[in-house]
Protein backbone atom coordinates (compact mmCIF):
# COMPACT_ATOMS: atom_id res chain seq x y z
CA UNK A 1 0.00 0.00 0.00
CA UNK A 2 2.07 3.30 -1.09
CA UNK A 3 1.95 5.69 1.96
CA UNK A 4 -0.59 8.68 2.21
CA UNK A 5 0.01 11.60 4.09
CA UNK A 6 -3.59 12.53 5.90
CA UNK A 7 -3.32 15.98 7.32
CA UNK A 8 -6.12 17.07 10.15
CA UNK A 9 -7.91 18.70 7.76
CA UNK A 10 -9.27 15.20 6.03
CA UNK A 11 -10.68 13.99 9.30
CA UNK A 12 -14.17 15.30 7.85
CA UNK A 13 -15.13 11.13 7.08
CA UNK A 14 -17.55 9.95 5.34
CA UNK A 15 -19.95 9.44 8.60
CA UNK A 16 -22.49 6.94 6.00
CA UNK A 17 -19.34 5.11 5.10
CA UNK A 18 -18.11 2.03 7.03
CA UNK A 19 -16.58 2.24 10.10
CA UNK A 20 -12.58 2.53 9.62
CA UNK A 21 -12.74 3.44 6.22
CA UNK A 22 -12.05 7.05 4.48
CA UNK A 23 -13.82 8.36 1.32
CA UNK A 24 -12.07 7.26 -1.40
CA UNK A 25 -8.88 9.31 -3.04
CA UNK A 26 -10.08 11.15 -5.85
CA UNK A 27 -8.73 12.65 -8.85
CA UNK A 28 -7.53 16.91 -8.12
CA UNK A 29 -10.20 18.77 -9.78
CA UNK A 30 -9.11 21.43 -12.72
CA UNK A 31 -11.06 24.11 -10.90
CA UNK A 32 -10.57 25.38 -7.46
CA UNK A 33 -12.72 27.80 -7.71
CA UNK A 34 -15.72 25.13 -6.48
CA UNK A 35 -16.95 26.13 -3.42
CA UNK A 36 -15.85 24.04 -0.58
CA UNK A 37 -13.82 21.71 -3.02
CA UNK A 38 -10.24 20.44 -1.46
CA UNK A 39 -8.08 17.64 -2.71
CA UNK A 40 -9.52 14.86 0.07
CA UNK A 41 -5.83 13.01 0.03
CA UNK A 42 -2.27 13.26 -1.63
CA UNK A 43 0.37 11.23 -2.15
CA UNK A 44 4.00 11.37 -1.00
CA UNK A 45 5.97 11.73 2.69
CA UNK A 46 5.23 12.20 5.52
CA UNK A 47 5.73 15.90 6.76
CA UNK A 48 6.66 16.46 10.08
CA UNK A 49 3.03 17.27 11.31
CA UNK A 50 1.23 14.58 9.50
CA UNK A 51 0.51 10.88 10.44
CA UNK A 52 0.22 7.59 8.66
CA UNK A 53 -2.99 6.92 6.98
CA UNK A 54 -3.25 3.52 8.91
CA UNK A 55 -2.59 5.36 12.69
CA UNK A 56 -5.23 7.85 11.96
CA UNK A 57 -7.69 5.15 10.25
CA UNK A 58 -7.18 3.46 13.67
CA UNK A 59 -8.59 6.41 15.58
CA UNK A 60 -10.74 8.01 13.12
CA UNK A 61 -13.87 9.56 14.36
CA UNK A 62 -17.04 7.70 13.87
CA UNK A 63 -20.37 8.10 13.26
CA UNK A 64 -21.91 10.98 15.23
CA UNK A 65 -18.08 11.68 16.41
CA UNK A 66 -18.41 15.51 16.96
CA UNK A 67 -15.58 15.96 18.65
CA UNK A 68 -13.65 15.50 15.25
CA UNK A 69 -10.15 17.65 16.87
CA UNK A 70 -9.69 14.63 19.66
CA UNK A 71 -9.55 11.57 17.49
CA UNK A 72 -7.18 13.29 14.78
CA UNK A 73 -5.41 14.34 18.14
CA UNK A 74 -5.29 10.58 19.40
CA UNK A 75 -4.28 9.72 15.94
CA UNK A 76 -1.07 11.99 16.10
CA UNK A 77 -0.27 10.33 19.90
CA UNK A 78 -0.64 7.02 18.68
CA UNK A 79 1.92 7.72 15.77
CA UNK A 80 4.04 9.75 16.94
CA UNK A 81 3.70 9.24 20.91
CA UNK A 82 7.12 11.27 21.39
CA UNK A 83 6.36 14.37 19.63
CA UNK A 84 3.86 16.95 20.28
CA UNK A 85 3.75 18.67 16.36
CA UNK A 86 2.05 22.16 16.23
CA UNK A 87 -1.59 22.67 15.69
CA UNK A 88 -1.85 23.65 12.93
CA UNK A 89 -4.27 27.20 12.35
CA UNK A 90 -7.27 25.84 10.78
CA UNK A 91 -7.33 23.01 13.22
CA UNK A 92 -9.89 21.98 14.16
CA UNK A 93 -11.29 21.91 10.53
CA UNK A 94 -15.15 21.47 9.56
CA UNK A 95 -15.30 23.48 6.37
CA UNK A 96 -16.77 21.36 3.65
CA UNK A 97 -15.02 19.11 1.50
CA UNK A 98 -16.15 18.36 -2.18
CA UNK A 99 -15.67 14.48 -3.39
CA UNK A 100 -16.12 14.43 -7.25
CA UNK A 101 -17.86 11.64 -8.70
CA UNK A 102 -17.96 12.74 -11.70
CA UNK A 103 -17.32 15.97 -13.27
CA UNK A 104 -17.93 17.71 -17.02
CA UNK A 105 -16.62 21.16 -18.51
CA UNK A 106 -19.86 23.14 -20.74
CA UNK A 107 -20.29 25.42 -23.14
CA UNK A 108 -24.31 27.26 -22.93
CA UNK A 109 -25.47 26.83 -26.65
CA UNK A 110 -28.89 27.51 -26.27
CA UNK A 111 -31.41 28.81 -23.97
CA UNK A 112 -35.17 28.32 -24.21
CA UNK A 113 -38.14 27.55 -21.96
CA UNK A 114 -36.70 27.34 -18.52
CA UNK A 115 -33.69 24.92 -20.07
CA UNK A 116 -30.19 25.22 -21.51
CA UNK A 117 -28.22 22.92 -23.83
CA UNK A 118 -25.15 22.58 -23.39
CA UNK A 119 -22.31 20.51 -25.35
CA UNK A 120 -20.34 18.52 -22.56
CA UNK A 121 -17.06 17.24 -21.96
CA UNK A 122 -16.78 14.63 -19.84
CA UNK A 123 -13.56 15.29 -17.63
CA UNK A 124 -14.21 11.85 -15.72
CA UNK A 125 -14.49 9.06 -18.03
CA UNK A 126 -13.63 11.19 -21.12
CA UNK A 127 -15.86 11.75 -24.52
CA UNK A 128 -18.27 14.61 -25.64
CA UNK A 129 -22.14 14.94 -24.75
CA UNK A 130 -24.59 17.47 -24.89
CA UNK A 131 -27.45 18.11 -22.51
CA UNK A 132 -30.66 19.79 -21.83
CA UNK A 133 -30.27 21.13 -18.03
CA UNK A 134 -33.16 22.79 -16.09
CA UNK A 135 -32.39 26.31 -14.99
CA UNK A 136 -33.27 25.14 -11.86
CA UNK A 137 -29.90 23.24 -11.47
CA UNK A 138 -28.50 26.59 -11.50
CA UNK A 139 -28.16 28.66 -8.07
CA UNK A 140 -29.80 31.75 -8.33
CA UNK A 141 -26.39 33.75 -7.96
CA UNK A 142 -25.16 32.30 -11.39
CA UNK A 143 -28.34 31.98 -13.27
CA UNK A 144 -28.04 35.68 -14.54
CA UNK A 145 -24.50 34.29 -16.44
CA UNK A 146 -25.96 31.75 -18.35
CA UNK A 147 -25.80 32.79 -22.20
CA UNK A 148 -25.49 30.77 -25.14
CA UNK A 149 -21.50 30.44 -25.37
CA UNK A 150 -21.34 30.40 -21.51
CA UNK A 151 -18.67 28.54 -19.94
CA UNK A 152 -18.94 26.69 -17.09
CA UNK A 153 -18.03 23.22 -14.58
CA UNK A 154 -20.22 20.76 -12.90
CA UNK A 155 -19.67 18.49 -10.82
CA UNK A 156 -21.52 15.71 -8.98
CA UNK A 157 -20.24 14.22 -5.96
CA UNK A 158 -20.93 14.21 -2.62
CA UNK A 159 -20.02 17.20 0.21
CA UNK A 160 -19.03 16.29 3.95
CA UNK A 161 -19.54 19.19 6.55
CA UNK A 162 -18.83 18.60 10.27
CA UNK A 163 -19.02 14.58 9.04
CA UNK A 164 -22.74 14.82 7.82
CA UNK A 165 -22.30 13.61 3.89
CA UNK A 166 -24.55 15.24 1.49
CA UNK A 167 -25.17 14.15 -2.18
CA UNK A 168 -24.80 17.57 -4.70
CA UNK A 169 -24.79 18.61 -7.77
CA UNK A 170 -23.45 21.79 -8.60
CA UNK A 171 -23.02 24.17 -12.10
CA UNK A 172 -20.55 26.89 -11.62
CA UNK A 173 -20.11 29.32 -14.13
CA UNK A 174 -17.23 30.92 -15.28
CA UNK A 175 -16.50 34.13 -16.41
CA UNK A 176 -16.49 33.91 -19.98
CA UNK A 177 -14.34 36.16 -22.20
CA UNK A 178 -15.59 39.31 -23.25
CA UNK A 179 -15.50 41.02 -26.53
CA UNK A 180 -13.63 44.22 -26.42
CA UNK A 181 -13.84 47.91 -28.63
CA UNK A 182 -10.49 47.20 -29.08
CA UNK A 183 -11.69 43.14 -30.64
CA UNK A 184 -14.31 44.56 -32.54
CA UNK A 185 -12.15 47.60 -34.07
CA UNK A 186 -9.70 44.63 -35.17
CA UNK A 187 -12.19 42.86 -36.78
CA UNK A 188 -13.81 45.58 -38.79
CA UNK A 189 -10.31 46.57 -40.33
CA UNK A 190 -9.76 42.48 -41.15
CA UNK A 191 -13.12 42.47 -42.60
CA UNK A 192 -12.36 46.20 -44.65
CA UNK A 193 -9.19 44.68 -45.69
CA UNK A 194 -10.27 41.72 -46.80
CA UNK A 195 -13.93 42.99 -48.53
CA UNK A 196 -11.60 45.27 -50.63
CA UNK A 197 -9.37 42.61 -51.63
CA UNK A 198 -12.92 40.65 -52.77
CA UNK A 199 -14.16 43.68 -54.20
CA UNK A 200 -17.50 44.18 -52.27
CA UNK A 201 -16.83 47.69 -51.19
CA UNK B 1 -23.54 -3.73 -46.37
CA UNK B 2 -23.43 -2.60 -49.65
CA UNK B 3 -19.83 -2.24 -50.96
CA UNK B 4 -18.20 1.05 -51.09
CA UNK B 5 -16.96 1.73 -54.93
CA UNK B 6 -16.56 4.76 -56.48
CA UNK B 7 -19.69 5.86 -58.85
CA UNK B 8 -18.57 5.59 -62.58
CA UNK B 9 -18.03 8.72 -64.27
CA UNK B 10 -21.43 9.08 -65.94
CA UNK B 11 -22.80 8.43 -62.90
CA UNK B 12 -24.72 10.51 -60.53
CA UNK B 13 -24.91 10.40 -56.75
CA UNK B 14 -26.14 11.82 -53.89
CA UNK B 15 -25.08 10.85 -50.33
CA UNK B 16 -26.00 12.43 -46.72
CA UNK B 17 -24.77 11.43 -43.40
CA UNK B 18 -25.46 12.20 -40.36
CA UNK B 19 -25.33 11.10 -36.69
CA UNK B 20 -28.04 12.41 -35.06
CA UNK B 21 -25.93 15.63 -34.44
CA UNK B 22 -24.06 17.04 -37.32
CA UNK B 23 -25.04 16.67 -41.32
CA UNK B 24 -22.77 16.28 -44.34
CA UNK B 25 -23.94 15.54 -47.96
CA UNK B 26 -21.71 14.59 -50.51
CA UNK B 27 -22.51 14.86 -54.26
CA UNK B 28 -20.68 13.12 -57.36
CA UNK B 29 -21.81 15.51 -60.66
CA UNK B 30 -20.41 13.24 -62.87
CA UNK B 31 -16.93 13.14 -64.61
CA UNK B 32 -15.18 12.41 -61.00
CA UNK B 33 -16.31 15.69 -60.16
CA UNK B 34 -17.59 16.10 -56.52
CA UNK B 35 -19.55 18.90 -54.63
CA UNK B 36 -19.57 18.91 -50.37
CA UNK B 37 -22.51 20.85 -48.66
CA UNK B 38 -22.06 21.07 -45.12
CA UNK B 39 -19.59 19.31 -43.02
CA UNK B 40 -19.44 17.58 -39.77
CA UNK B 41 -16.81 15.23 -38.17
CA UNK B 42 -16.97 12.59 -35.06
CA UNK B 43 -14.69 13.87 -32.38
CA UNK B 44 -11.16 13.72 -32.99
CA UNK B 45 -11.71 12.49 -36.65
CA UNK B 46 -11.64 14.10 -40.10
CA UNK B 47 -14.15 15.71 -41.54
CA UNK B 48 -16.63 12.68 -42.74
CA UNK B 49 -16.64 13.91 -46.25
CA UNK B 50 -12.94 13.84 -46.06
CA UNK B 51 -13.52 10.26 -44.87
CA UNK B 52 -15.70 9.13 -46.97
CA UNK B 53 -13.72 10.09 -50.32
CA UNK B 54 -10.52 8.63 -49.03
CA UNK B 55 -12.48 5.50 -48.82
CA UNK B 56 -13.54 5.68 -52.08
CA UNK B 57 -9.80 6.24 -53.55
CA UNK B 58 -10.14 9.65 -54.60
CA UNK B 59 -7.75 12.70 -53.98
CA UNK B 60 -10.31 15.34 -51.94
CA UNK B 61 -7.85 17.79 -53.56
CA UNK B 62 -8.78 16.78 -57.01
CA UNK B 63 -11.65 16.17 -57.21
CA UNK B 64 -14.09 18.09 -54.73
CA UNK B 65 -14.79 21.14 -56.97
CA UNK B 66 -17.60 23.22 -54.98
CA UNK B 67 -17.93 23.58 -51.08
CA UNK B 68 -21.50 24.89 -49.62
CA UNK B 69 -22.04 25.91 -46.50
CA UNK B 70 -25.30 26.29 -46.28
CA UNK B 71 -25.27 28.19 -42.76
CA UNK B 72 -23.62 28.60 -39.68
CA UNK B 73 -25.17 26.18 -36.84
CA UNK B 74 -22.78 24.13 -35.23
CA UNK B 75 -24.31 21.05 -36.67
CA UNK B 76 -23.81 21.75 -40.34
CA UNK B 77 -19.97 23.24 -39.50
CA UNK B 78 -17.31 21.26 -37.65
CA UNK B 79 -14.27 20.70 -39.64
CA UNK B 80 -15.27 23.27 -42.72
CA UNK B 81 -11.82 24.87 -42.26
CA UNK B 82 -10.07 21.55 -42.91
CA UNK B 83 -12.21 20.50 -45.34
CA UNK B 84 -11.81 24.12 -47.43
CA UNK B 85 -8.31 23.59 -46.93
CA UNK B 86 -7.76 20.02 -48.07
CA UNK B 87 -9.91 21.07 -51.53
CA UNK B 88 -7.60 23.93 -52.95
CA UNK B 89 -9.71 22.74 -56.49
CA UNK B 90 -13.22 23.81 -54.56
CA UNK B 91 -15.13 26.80 -55.02
CA UNK B 92 -16.43 28.06 -51.80
CA UNK B 93 -19.84 28.96 -51.50
CA UNK B 94 -22.11 30.68 -48.64
CA UNK B 95 -24.79 32.79 -48.41
CA UNK B 96 -23.81 37.11 -49.60
CA UNK B 97 -24.82 37.84 -46.08
CA UNK B 98 -21.58 36.67 -44.70
CA UNK B 99 -19.73 38.62 -46.70
CA UNK B 100 -21.26 41.83 -45.27
CA UNK B 101 -18.85 44.44 -43.54
CA UNK B 102 -21.27 43.43 -40.20
CA UNK B 103 -20.90 39.91 -40.15
CA UNK B 104 -17.46 39.67 -40.79
CA UNK B 105 -16.42 42.09 -38.48
CA UNK B 106 -17.88 40.41 -35.86
CA UNK B 107 -16.94 36.78 -36.97
CA UNK B 108 -13.31 37.93 -36.99
CA UNK B 109 -13.98 39.78 -33.26
CA UNK B 110 -15.29 36.61 -31.74
CA UNK B 111 -12.66 34.52 -33.13
CA UNK B 112 -9.92 37.19 -31.85
CA UNK B 113 -11.54 36.57 -27.98
CA UNK B 114 -11.56 33.26 -28.74
CA UNK B 115 -15.83 33.04 -27.68
CA UNK B 116 -17.03 29.47 -28.23
CA UNK B 117 -18.79 29.35 -30.88
CA UNK B 118 -18.18 26.71 -33.69
CA UNK B 119 -19.96 27.61 -36.56
CA UNK B 120 -19.15 31.38 -37.21
CA UNK B 121 -15.37 29.94 -35.77
CA UNK B 122 -15.18 27.76 -38.92
CA UNK B 123 -16.70 30.42 -41.36
CA UNK B 124 -13.29 33.08 -40.37
CA UNK B 125 -11.10 29.92 -40.74
CA UNK B 126 -12.14 28.88 -44.24
CA UNK B 127 -12.06 33.22 -44.89
CA UNK B 128 -8.68 33.48 -43.49
CA UNK B 129 -7.42 30.27 -46.11
CA UNK B 130 -9.10 32.06 -48.41
CA UNK B 131 -7.01 34.84 -47.96
CA UNK B 132 -4.28 33.43 -47.68
CA UNK B 133 -4.89 31.64 -50.75
CA UNK B 134 -5.88 34.36 -52.55
CA UNK B 135 -9.05 33.22 -53.72
CA UNK B 136 -12.92 34.37 -52.84
CA UNK B 137 -16.36 32.79 -51.83
CA UNK B 138 -19.11 32.64 -54.32
CA UNK B 139 -21.65 34.38 -52.72
CA UNK B 140 -25.39 32.72 -52.66
CA UNK B 141 -28.65 34.31 -53.04
CA UNK B 142 -31.79 33.76 -54.55
CA UNK B 143 -31.78 32.07 -57.74
CA UNK B 144 -28.20 32.39 -58.90
CA UNK B 145 -26.09 29.83 -60.17
CA UNK B 146 -23.43 28.94 -58.09
CA UNK B 147 -21.68 26.29 -60.58
CA UNK B 148 -21.72 24.60 -63.43
CA UNK B 149 -19.81 21.52 -64.82
CA UNK B 150 -20.11 19.23 -67.60
CA UNK B 151 -22.46 16.83 -65.72
CA UNK B 152 -24.70 19.09 -63.50
CA UNK B 153 -25.38 22.73 -62.81
CA UNK B 154 -26.10 24.01 -59.46
CA UNK B 155 -28.14 27.16 -58.21
CA UNK B 156 -28.74 28.77 -54.99
CA UNK B 157 -32.66 29.45 -54.19
CA UNK B 158 -32.08 31.51 -51.26
CA UNK B 159 -31.60 33.56 -49.37
CA UNK B 160 -33.66 36.51 -50.46
CA UNK B 161 -33.35 40.11 -49.92
CA UNK B 162 -35.56 40.33 -47.23
CA UNK B 163 -34.13 37.48 -45.28
CA UNK B 164 -30.15 39.35 -46.30
CA UNK B 165 -31.71 42.71 -44.88
CA UNK B 166 -33.45 41.68 -41.35
CA UNK B 167 -29.78 39.43 -40.76
CA UNK B 168 -27.44 43.10 -41.53
CA UNK B 169 -30.24 44.49 -39.15
CA UNK B 170 -30.15 42.10 -36.61
CA UNK B 171 -26.26 42.83 -36.60
CA UNK B 172 -26.60 46.81 -36.42
CA UNK B 173 -24.77 47.54 -32.97
CA UNK B 174 -27.55 48.92 -30.26
CA UNK B 175 -26.70 51.53 -27.60
CA UNK B 176 -26.23 49.73 -24.33
CA UNK B 177 -25.43 46.56 -25.65
CA UNK B 178 -21.93 45.09 -25.66
CA UNK B 179 -20.65 45.12 -29.53
CA UNK B 180 -20.93 41.43 -31.22
CA UNK B 181 -23.75 39.78 -28.25
CA UNK B 182 -26.55 39.77 -30.58
CA UNK B 183 -24.74 37.90 -32.73
CA UNK B 184 -25.59 34.67 -30.29
CA UNK B 185 -29.00 35.28 -30.61
CA UNK B 186 -29.21 35.31 -34.04
CA UNK B 187 -31.00 32.61 -36.01
CA UNK B 188 -28.83 32.01 -39.06
CA UNK B 189 -31.85 29.30 -40.59
CA UNK B 190 -33.20 32.42 -42.09
CA UNK B 191 -30.14 32.71 -44.06
CA UNK B 192 -29.93 28.83 -45.32
CA UNK B 193 -29.03 28.19 -48.70
CA UNK B 194 -31.62 26.35 -50.09
CA UNK B 195 -29.92 24.54 -53.42
CA UNK B 196 -31.19 23.06 -56.76
CA UNK B 197 -28.68 20.36 -58.22
CA UNK B 198 -29.39 19.28 -61.79
CA UNK B 199 -27.63 16.79 -63.20
CA UNK B 200 -26.78 16.23 -66.65
CA UNK B 201 -30.30 13.55 -67.63
CA UNK B 202 -32.86 15.67 -66.85
CA UNK B 203 -32.58 14.45 -63.08
CA UNK B 204 -32.18 16.98 -60.20
CA UNK B 205 -32.44 17.30 -56.39
CA UNK B 206 -33.49 19.86 -54.07
CA UNK B 207 -31.57 20.33 -51.04
CA UNK B 208 -33.73 22.10 -48.51
CA UNK B 209 -30.80 23.11 -45.98
CA UNK B 210 -32.70 24.56 -42.65
CA UNK B 211 -34.29 26.99 -44.17
CA UNK B 212 -37.82 27.47 -42.78
CA UNK B 213 -41.69 28.34 -44.10
CA UNK B 214 -40.85 32.21 -43.95
CA UNK B 215 -37.60 31.09 -46.23
CA UNK B 216 -39.79 28.66 -48.75
CA UNK B 217 -42.62 31.01 -49.21
CA UNK B 218 -40.66 33.46 -50.48
CA UNK B 219 -38.67 30.63 -52.59
CA UNK B 220 -42.43 29.54 -54.31
CA UNK B 221 -43.02 33.25 -54.71
CA UNK B 222 -39.79 33.63 -56.82
CA UNK B 223 -40.50 34.17 -60.47
CA UNK B 224 -36.89 33.88 -61.59
CA UNK B 225 -35.71 30.30 -60.02
CA UNK B 226 -35.28 27.36 -62.45
CA UNK B 227 -38.37 25.66 -63.72
CA UNK B 228 -38.21 22.03 -62.27
CA UNK B 229 -39.01 19.11 -60.30
CA UNK B 230 -37.00 17.36 -58.14
CA UNK B 231 -36.64 13.42 -57.70
CA UNK B 232 -34.88 13.89 -54.59
CA UNK B 233 -35.56 15.79 -51.82
CA UNK B 234 -33.08 16.95 -48.98
CA UNK B 235 -35.51 17.62 -46.14
CA UNK B 236 -34.88 21.08 -44.31
CA UNK B 237 -34.70 21.38 -40.71
CA UNK B 238 -34.05 17.88 -40.35
CA UNK B 239 -37.83 17.42 -41.05
CA UNK B 240 -39.24 20.22 -38.62
CA UNK B 241 -42.61 21.50 -38.83
CA UNK B 242 -41.67 24.66 -38.80
CA UNK B 243 -39.36 24.09 -42.61
CA UNK B 244 -42.68 22.32 -44.18
CA UNK B 245 -44.85 24.13 -47.05
CA UNK B 246 -47.17 21.91 -49.34
CA UNK B 247 -46.32 24.04 -51.39
CA UNK B 248 -42.66 22.87 -52.04
CA UNK B 249 -43.57 19.46 -52.70
CA UNK B 250 -45.93 19.99 -54.85
CA UNK B 251 -44.23 22.96 -56.90
CA UNK B 252 -40.97 22.21 -56.64
CA UNK B 253 -41.06 18.40 -56.52
CA UNK B 254 -42.04 15.44 -58.52
CA UNK B 255 -44.98 13.53 -56.75
CA UNK B 256 -43.71 10.90 -54.11
CA UNK B 257 -40.15 11.65 -54.61
CA UNK B 258 -36.93 9.89 -52.62
CA UNK B 259 -37.09 12.07 -49.62
CA UNK B 260 -33.74 12.34 -47.37
CA UNK B 261 -33.11 13.54 -44.03
CA UNK B 262 -30.89 13.94 -41.22
CA UNK B 263 -31.99 13.61 -37.61
CA UNK B 264 -31.01 15.91 -35.01
CA UNK B 265 -30.65 15.19 -31.37
CA UNK B 266 -29.54 17.56 -28.10
CA UNK B 267 -30.02 16.63 -25.05
CA UNK B 268 -33.93 16.35 -24.67
CA UNK B 269 -34.70 18.27 -28.28
CA UNK B 270 -35.13 15.70 -31.17
CA UNK B 271 -35.92 16.56 -34.86
CA UNK B 272 -38.47 14.50 -36.38
CA UNK B 273 -40.65 14.19 -33.99
CA UNK B 274 -43.51 11.68 -34.15
CA UNK B 275 -45.66 13.74 -36.23
CA UNK B 276 -43.07 15.11 -38.47
CA UNK B 277 -42.04 11.50 -39.36
CA UNK B 278 -46.04 10.75 -40.31
CA UNK B 279 -46.44 14.10 -42.18
CA UNK B 280 -43.01 13.45 -44.25
CA UNK B 281 -44.54 9.57 -45.12
CA UNK B 282 -48.00 11.12 -45.84
CA UNK B 283 -46.02 12.93 -48.44
CA UNK B 284 -43.84 10.09 -49.70
CA UNK B 285 -43.34 6.88 -49.15
CA UNK B 286 -39.65 6.92 -50.12
CA UNK B 287 -38.57 8.54 -47.08
CA UNK B 288 -34.72 7.80 -45.06
CA UNK B 289 -33.31 8.88 -42.26
CA UNK B 290 -29.38 8.70 -41.99
CA UNK B 291 -29.62 7.29 -38.37
CA UNK B 292 -32.46 5.72 -36.70
CA UNK B 293 -32.51 7.85 -33.60
CA UNK B 294 -31.63 5.11 -31.26
CA UNK B 295 -28.36 6.40 -29.04
CA UNK B 296 -26.07 4.69 -26.77
CA UNK B 297 -25.52 5.64 -23.41
CA UNK B 298 -22.66 6.93 -21.56
CA UNK B 299 -21.18 4.11 -19.16
CA UNK B 300 -21.08 5.61 -15.69
CA UNK B 301 -20.53 5.17 -12.45
CA UNK B 302 -23.92 3.86 -11.02
CA UNK B 303 -23.60 6.30 -7.74
CA UNK B 304 -23.97 8.85 -10.57
CA UNK B 305 -26.24 6.68 -12.99
CA UNK B 306 -28.71 7.06 -10.05
CA UNK B 307 -28.08 11.01 -9.22
CA UNK B 308 -28.31 11.53 -12.72
CA UNK B 309 -32.17 10.36 -12.75
CA UNK B 310 -32.70 12.50 -9.67
CA UNK B 311 -31.67 16.21 -11.32
CA UNK B 312 -33.49 17.61 -13.90
CA UNK B 313 -31.43 16.98 -16.45
CA UNK B 314 -30.95 15.11 -20.17
CA UNK B 315 -27.17 14.01 -21.02
CA UNK B 316 -26.91 11.94 -24.16
CA UNK B 317 -23.46 11.30 -26.25
CA UNK B 318 -22.70 14.24 -28.92
CA UNK B 319 -22.53 11.53 -31.76
CA UNK B 320 -24.55 8.48 -31.72
CA UNK B 321 -23.61 6.03 -34.62
CA UNK B 322 -23.72 7.20 -37.96
CA UNK B 323 -25.26 6.50 -41.07
CA UNK B 324 -25.57 7.06 -45.01
CA UNK B 325 -28.13 7.22 -47.02
CA UNK B 326 -26.75 6.79 -50.86
CA UNK B 327 -28.84 7.16 -54.04
CA UNK B 328 -27.22 6.88 -57.54
CA UNK B 329 -28.60 6.85 -61.01
CA UNK B 330 -27.02 6.46 -64.37
CA UNK B 331 -27.31 10.45 -66.06
CA UNK B 332 -28.76 8.89 -69.08
CA UNK B 333 -32.59 10.18 -68.42
CA UNK B 334 -33.92 6.89 -68.44
CA UNK B 335 -32.99 5.30 -64.94
CA UNK B 336 -34.33 5.78 -61.49
CA UNK B 337 -32.30 6.60 -58.48
CA UNK B 338 -31.29 3.63 -56.50
CA UNK B 339 -31.23 3.90 -53.00
CA UNK B 340 -28.47 1.85 -50.13
CA UNK B 341 -28.42 2.46 -47.00
CA UNK B 342 -25.08 2.27 -44.86
CA UNK B 343 -24.45 2.27 -41.01
CA UNK B 344 -27.56 3.67 -39.14
CA UNK B 345 -29.66 4.86 -41.76
CA UNK B 346 -32.84 3.39 -41.75
CA UNK B 347 -36.58 3.48 -43.78
CA UNK B 348 -38.33 6.59 -42.35
CA UNK B 349 -41.49 4.22 -41.17
CA UNK B 350 -38.56 2.27 -38.92
CA UNK B 351 -37.16 5.74 -37.02
CA UNK B 352 -37.73 5.27 -33.78
CA UNK B 353 -38.99 9.59 -33.23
Amino acid sequence: MPRIGLTATNLATDSNAPEGTLPSPQPPSVLPSIPGYRLPVRSGTLAPNEVPMEAAVSSAPKDGDANVAEAANGARRNAFPAVRPEVPECFPDRSPSLFPKQEWAGRVTAIANGTFDARLRDLTGGGREVATIDLEEVSPEDRGRIRVGSLFHWVMGYETISGTRSNVSRIVFLNSPRMTERDLKAGQDWADRLRAKWNLD
Amino acid sequence: MTERNAPHSDEAEVSLFGPGYGECAVVHAGGGDWIVLDSFGPPRERPVALQYLDALGLDPARSVRLIVATHWHDDHMKGLGELVSRCPEAHFCCASALGSREFMSVAAALARTGLPDQGIREIHAVMTHLDQTDAQPVWAMASRRIHRSSGCEVWSLSPHDEAHTSFLKSLAPRPGTVPGRGMHSLTPNQLSVALLVRFGGGASCLFGADLERRGWTAVLRDDTKPRCESSVFKVPHHGSANAHLEGVWDELLEPAPIAILAPWRRGRGALPKEGDVARILACTPSAYATTDATSGATPRDRWVKKRLGNIKAHITPESGAHGMIRLRRAMDGESSWRVDLFGSACHLRDFAA
